[in-house]
């Protein structure tokens, strides 16, 4: 099957947006809400940490990182379970948990 | 062709060409026209006149170029604060340096220090760029689901016993959420203000006794719940205003409980403070029964001024690490360095000569010393005669001072000038304005005369507290200092009186021989005999720099009596050259003699007024935490209670600290704290920037800005150099969510103003919300004595630029002490002079009212605590049968108070009770260079250097980090015990409370708090002495979970990254509290920690308990095999590159064989 490769200007704009810088921390109060990527997504600040959507009916949710400057970014490429979120402690995801038995 | 070349080519002209190339061989000839003409070969006729063009190069060279640069201030509770510069390269620091800024200091008088100051920065600076942006960084404000689940369900409790449900305080083992920043403040403030009320009046007692309390710690509250609550500053000196901010909360809480128990200020108390040099065992606890000041000590670089340099217990090339050099430089100008360690340690390898003794031993060491001088009279006779109490006599049927009134009808006491007595209207004049030392009239029944013998009138002579020193001569004396007699008293009883001098050489000559020193600590007696006739031929010129080490020990107030006794005997106190000094934190706040301006502000009274003159009133108590560390309980051994009232701590019911890990994650018996104590808290809220074992069993923890983000001014000063140091504000963005400390405190205090609805708790923090932190400190500054006529602005700005300020000390370098040795000032005892008998009732029934010697409280293999000494006439102290329990009765809690005396040579004879069940070694745990307490020690880059097993690629996964705990074990030691080096081993102290009281084998606790570590071959310990450094962070919940379940086997809490250093326990797992009888007396007399006041009793870092968190008999059991993963020996000794398994090649470099010497 022949490969169809995509046009060089389409390629550069998919590397760009799929992982990108959203902010950090501070930017990000616990409880709101904040649109980022040009009103694409949604960074929702949990108590739990973050978790960032795609804004749609069917939402898509997608992977956070920090680097080493405490920068956050977004990893579109990657695609995480509605109940998982960035802990703001370790830096990997975590699952959100609700119910008493499961905390310890 | 040069020409072309000197045209240069661009990158993108570079790769367009090759690419070119690349794409068509074809195109060859055209190629010849485009860039790889440049691959021509270069013929250059005259270098000199052309060059190839090196522009490139400038990539790499500026790999290291920064974009900007600021300076902040490192100061960690070591090596006493250095500005340091930061470089900052696209918003992001990227490496530190030093300022070089200290050369330009300068006084107000125009006093400039040298550049000998710099550079001035340690390892742990250098790497401060991997914890500010470490992963461990507290980056929000976070609270425990269990305790919000509580205060959200509206503080339900017991109906009973006023305690809230266990389900709700899982601590160390609940899941954490971040809270919005003023919903973290009024969690904090809901809650103080609920368990203050809770806790407060009759209802609260009842509570407090259903909880079990011992009802002298309930009576001490005074029926405030607030005093429940316990707040610390660790190290408050390092942070004038944000870490004091704690200690001014605390005072504010007045205002809460004038609302809570409807009382006026008249009544109203504050919270509880806790204390931190003593805590930290940083005090010399005998410095203040001796000198009666806090402790005595000068600038570290007056070591140059002296000719014979004693390093005791102090590892000063490691642990001072800046100011290394004044030790290095000494010796370069011929001073002699001798070195008095319990192992070889780095310093004992710069020194003269190194007196290695057995640990915990100092006190008979120092009192060899000391009968050696007396028995050869090679002591001084002026100082003893007219500045130490050695000539005093002592009635030997009360064992008190013999008092002039006893024995001479109608005498009359002369109205003392060294002393103001304050009647109760009198108000003493700001502290920076105090010239003369005041004391509460009441307490004028401590200042009487004493009595000294003439041989030349054989007549007594009465001697007042303004007798000191040369004062001394006008009484025209010649003292009798060995003189014994009877003398028939008023009432016609006729009692033996003896000199201090006189009891003291009976004791030393009967017992501490350099002889029978020499059993007792393994120095051999010519090596104590060669250092007692240096010292006493070098008077004015001997300083003792004295360490940490031997404070750690429970017979530590006996170390510093007994040292001091040395270096009286040979005029070696307050001299710049010849002093005694002890170096182990950094606590001298009367440095900054106007912080109680800011720390202790009258909340009913606030100065609103910038510039304006606050009025000081201190609502708060304080006490120790040793108490606390002790199960929340005072010291009670058989029917006596050994706690005196004014030390006296209040149940912890909630605690907020900030600086601070080592009240829980690097506590002393950490995990008996952890699990017994912390169960009766209802509150724990810590304030930090690095996630610690303390934040682990938090209910709250708030985030702070580091050091290179403050954007709040502060500063702090150091005991060991010259400088006030200010935290200047940086340009660096905040990494994360974070606060400055005293924003955090203010905005508490603002939700407690909402809560209570009482504007005055926000008022009191009106500067710190307004952002100008700086009035506070210009209140301070205007109050101190050192820096009154500097200004916060001018400070801060030089700051920025890396130049510390000398603060107004009367020398430099500063040397306490200096005034009484030129009989300018007495000292703040009640003689006016350096005393070594203390006649004081807790002294005597402890039978230490004179300096004697006890062996260790458990660090020892003989039976521990023990007297040494022989019947001796005024050794009447009171028995375990006196107390009301069996004298044979060794347990750890009682063995605290049990006096029971032995010779020398039956205490040798004696052993240890737990050596009777395989126990077999000291276990010892002094801090190292590369942490000051916990604090950087797991930052990755400082860690991997701790010991021989840090490897970066964990190659054995059962590593817990890339470095790990170990045990320093001699290695005769170790192959009789059957470990290799490099083994996991197990470590077990008194199993009757160690890991923690009530401890089960086979639970979760129990296996978290059992220690297991490696071994590592060391024969610089002697046999029968192991050691772990202390600074490593310990096992928690969270950290073991995830060495058993994370796939790459981290130590690492899957929670909290939370990072242990042990798989198992920590070195805490051997520690314990103790508490020691003669640090909880009412009656030691001793200078207020500000000012030129004198009080009695209990003070917080001046006399109370210090622990000893360095003791423990322990059991070593063989765990696992050295190698990786469990498999054989440990590579480097299977290799052949560890003591004892040398292989040929290195037995040849050890005889420095692989040198050759030329000619």
């Amino acid at each position: 099957m022949a490969k169809v490769r995509m046009p060089a200007h389409e390629r550069r704009r998919s590397i760009e947006l799929s992982n990108f810088k959203i902010g950090r921390l501070s930017d990000f109060p616990v409880g709101t809400e904040r649109p980022v990527g040009s009103d694409s997504l949604l960074v929702e600040s949990l108590p739990e940490g973050l978790r960032i959507r795609s804004i749609s009916e069917s939402p898509i949710y997608y992977a956070i990182a920090a680097n080493q400057a405490g920068e956050l970014s977004v990893n579109r490429n990657i695609t995480w379970p509605a109940d998982m979120v960035f802990s703001i402690m370790t830096g990997e995801p975590t699952r959100l948990c609700t119910k008493l038995e499961e905390r310890t | 062709m040069s020409e072309e070349i000197n045209k240069g080519i661009s990158r993108r002209s570079f790769v367009k060409g090759m690419g070119i190339v690349g794409g068509s061989l074809a195109a060859a000839k055209w190629a010849q026209a485009t860039p790889l003409r440049y691959f021509k070969p270069t013929a250059i006729d005259n270098p000199l006149a052309a060059y190839p063009d090196r522009e490139w190069e400038k990539t790499y060279r500026n790999i290291f170029e920064h974009d900007s640069e600021f300076v902040f201030l490192c100061a960690p509770n070591d090596t006493h604060n250095c500005l340091l510069k930061a470089k900052v390269k696209n918003g992001v620091l990227q490496r530190i340096g030093p300022s070089y800024g200290y050369g330009k200091a300068v006084d107000l008088y125009g006093n400039q220090s040298s550049h000998r100051w710099d550079p001035r920065i340690c390892q742990k600076g250098l790497a401060l760029v991997r914890r500010f942006y470490g992963d461990r960084r507290v980056k929000a404000p976070m609270i425990r689901r269990g305790f919000k689940e509580w205060v959200d369900a509206g503080y339900p409790r017991d109906a009973k016993t006023g305690k809230p449900d266990a389900k709700y305080f899982q601590r160390g083992k609940d899941k954490w959420l971040r809270l919005p920043w003023d919903q973290a403040y009024e969690y904090a403030a809901k809650t103080m203000t609920n368990i203050a009320t809770t806790y407060s009046g009759p209802k609260g007692e009842e509570y407090l006794k259903e909880q079990n309390y011992d009802p002298s710690m309930i009576h001490s509250m005074e029926g405030a719940g607030v005093q429940t609550l316990k707040f610390r500053g660790g190290m408050a000196f390092l942070g004038a205003t944000r870490i004091f901010g704690l200690y001014r909360f605390a005072n504010m809480l007045a205002l809460l409980d004038s609302k809570i128990r409807g009382v006026g200020p008249d009544k109203a108390t504050g919270g509880r403070g806790w204390d931190s040099y003593s805590w930290h065992t940083d005090l010399p606890p005998g410095h203040p029964m001796v000198t009666g000041q806090q402790t005595n000590d000068f600038d570290l670089f007056t070591v140059e001024n002296s000719k014979l340099l004693i390093v005791w217990g102090m590892n000063w090339i490691t642990t001072k690490m800046p100011d290394s050099h004044w030790l290095t430089e000494a010796r370069l100008k011929g001073t002699k360095t001798v070195a008095v360690t319990v192992e070889y340690s780095a310093t004992a390898t710069k020194a003269d000569d190194v007196l290695v003794i057995r640990p915990g031993t100092d006190p008979a060491f120092a009192l060899g010393l000391c009968q050696y001088i007396m028995a050869n009279n090679l002591y001084d006779q002026d100082f003893v005669e007219n500045k130490t109490d050695f000539p005093f006599l002592i009635r030997l049927d009360t064992l008190q001072p013999l008092r002039p009134d006893e024995f001479i009808a109608d005498f009359k006491a002369p109205e003392l000038t060294s002393v103001k007595f304050m009647q109760k209207t009198d108000k003493p004049l700001p502290g920076s304005e105090q010239l003369e030392q005041f004391v509460p009239e009441a307490m004028r029944g401590d200042f009487k005369p004493f009595v000294v013998f003439d041989k030349k009138t054989k007549k007594y002579v009465p001697v007042s507290r303004d007798d000191y020193g040369d004062h001394a001569k006008k009484l025209n004396a010649t003292i009798e200092l060995k003189h014994q007699a009877k003398i028939k008293l008023l009432d016609g009883t006729q009692v033996d009186v003896r000199t201090v001098y006189s009891l003291t050489k009976e004791y030393l000559d009967a017992n501490m021989t350099p002889a029978q020193v020499s059993k007792i600590t393994g120095c051999p007696a010519t090596g104590i005999i060669k250092l007692a006739k240096e010292i006493a031929k070098n008077k004015e010129k001997t300083i003792f720099a004295c360490g940490m080490g031997p404070n750690q020990f429970f017979n530590a107030d006996l170390k510093d009596r007994a040292i001091f006794m040395v270096a009286a005997l040979t005029r070696n106190v307050g001299f710049a050259g010849g002093n005694v000094g002890s170096y182990a934190g950094n606590y001298r706040t009367a440095l900054i003699g106007g912080e109680p301006v800011y720390a202790a502000e009258d909340p009913f009274n606030l100065q609103m007024e910038v510039g304006g003159k606050p009025t000081v009133k201190k609502y708060s108590h304080y006490e120790s935490l040793h108490y606390f560390n002790y199960g929340d309980r005072p010291l009670k051994v058989g029917d006596k209670m050994f706690t005196g009232q004014g030390h006296m701590p209040a149940p912890t019911k909630g605690m907020w600290l900030n600086n601070s890990n080592s009240v829980i994650g690097n506590i002393k018996w950490h995990f008996d704290v952890v699990n017994n104590t912390l169960p009766k808290l209802e509150f724990i809220a810590y304030s930090d920037w690095w996630w610690t074992g303390s934040c682990e069993y938090s209910d709250l923890v708030f985030a702070c800005d580091s050091w290179a983000e403050f954007k709040q001014p502060d500063m702090c000063g150091s005991c060991s150099n010259p400088f006030l140091q200010v935290f200047p504000r940086t340009p660096l963005e905040r990494i994360f969510d974070t606060k400055a400390d005293i924003e955090i405190i203010a905005g508490v205090a603002n939700a407690m103003a909402k809560v209570t609805n009482d504007k005055r708790m926000s008022d009191m923090w009106k500067f710190a919300t307004e952002g100008n932190t700086s009035e506070y400190l210009q209140r301070i500054v205007n109050a101190s004595a050192t820096l009154k006529g500097n200004t916060i602005n001018d400070m801060e700005n030089k700051a920025k630029q890396g130049i510390p300020t000398l603060m107004n000390n009367r020398t430099y370098p500063r040397i306490s002490s200096y005034e009484q040795a030129r009989s300018e000032k007495p000292w703040h005892t009640k003689s006016g002079r350096l005393e070594f008998y203390r006649p004081e009732v807790e002294f005597v029934e402890g039978g230490e009212n004179m300096v004697i010697y006890r062996e260790p409280v458990d660090s020892t293999p003989h039976e521990p605590n023990v007297i040494v000494g022989k019947k001796h006439a005024a050794m009447r102290f009171k028995t375990p049968k006196d107390y009301g329990f069996d004298e044979k009765d060794v347990s750890s809690e009682t063995r605290q108070a049990r006096n029971v005396m032995m010779s020398g040579e039956e205490m040798l004879k004696s052993e240890h009770p737990l050596k009777l069940k395989n126990y077999t070694h000291i276990y010892h745990t002094p801090k190292y260079r590369h942490g000051a307490h916990s604090t950087p020690v797991d930052t990755d880059i400082n860690a991997i250097w701790f010991g021989p097993f840090g490897d970066v690629y964990r190659h054995d996964k059962r590593m817990p980090s890339i470095v790990e705990g170990y045990v320093d074990i001699n290695p005769l030691d170790a192959k009789a015990l059957g470990v290799e080096d490099g083994d996991y081993v197990y470590i077990d102290a008194d199993p009757e409370d160690r890991p923690f009281r009530g401890h089960k084998p086979g639970t979760e606790e129990y296996k978290v708090a059992r220690l297991m570590l490696r071994a590592r071959y060391y024969p610089g310990t002697p046999r029968g002495v192991t050691r772990t450094w202390h600074n490593m962070y310990g096992s928690t919940f969270g950290s073991v979970k995830g060495a058993e379940t994370r796939p790459d086997g981290l130590a690492k809490s899957p929670e909290t990254n939370y990072q242990s250093m042990y798989r198992y326990g920590s070195h805490q797992s051997a520690t314990r509290a103790w508490l020691r009888p003669t640090q909880m007396t009412e009656t030691l007399v001793h200078k207020t920690m500000f000012g030129q006041g004198i009080e009695k009793g209990f003070a917080a870092d001046i006399h109370c308990p210090t622990g000893a968190p360095r003791e423990s008999f322990v059991k070593i059991t063989k765990a696992e095999n050295g190698g990786l993963n469990g498999q054989g020996m440990w590579r480097p000794a299977a290799l052949g590159f560890r003591p004892t398994y040398e292989n040929q090649a290195m037995k040849e470099y050890l005889k420095g064989h692989f040198m050759k010497k030329k000619g």
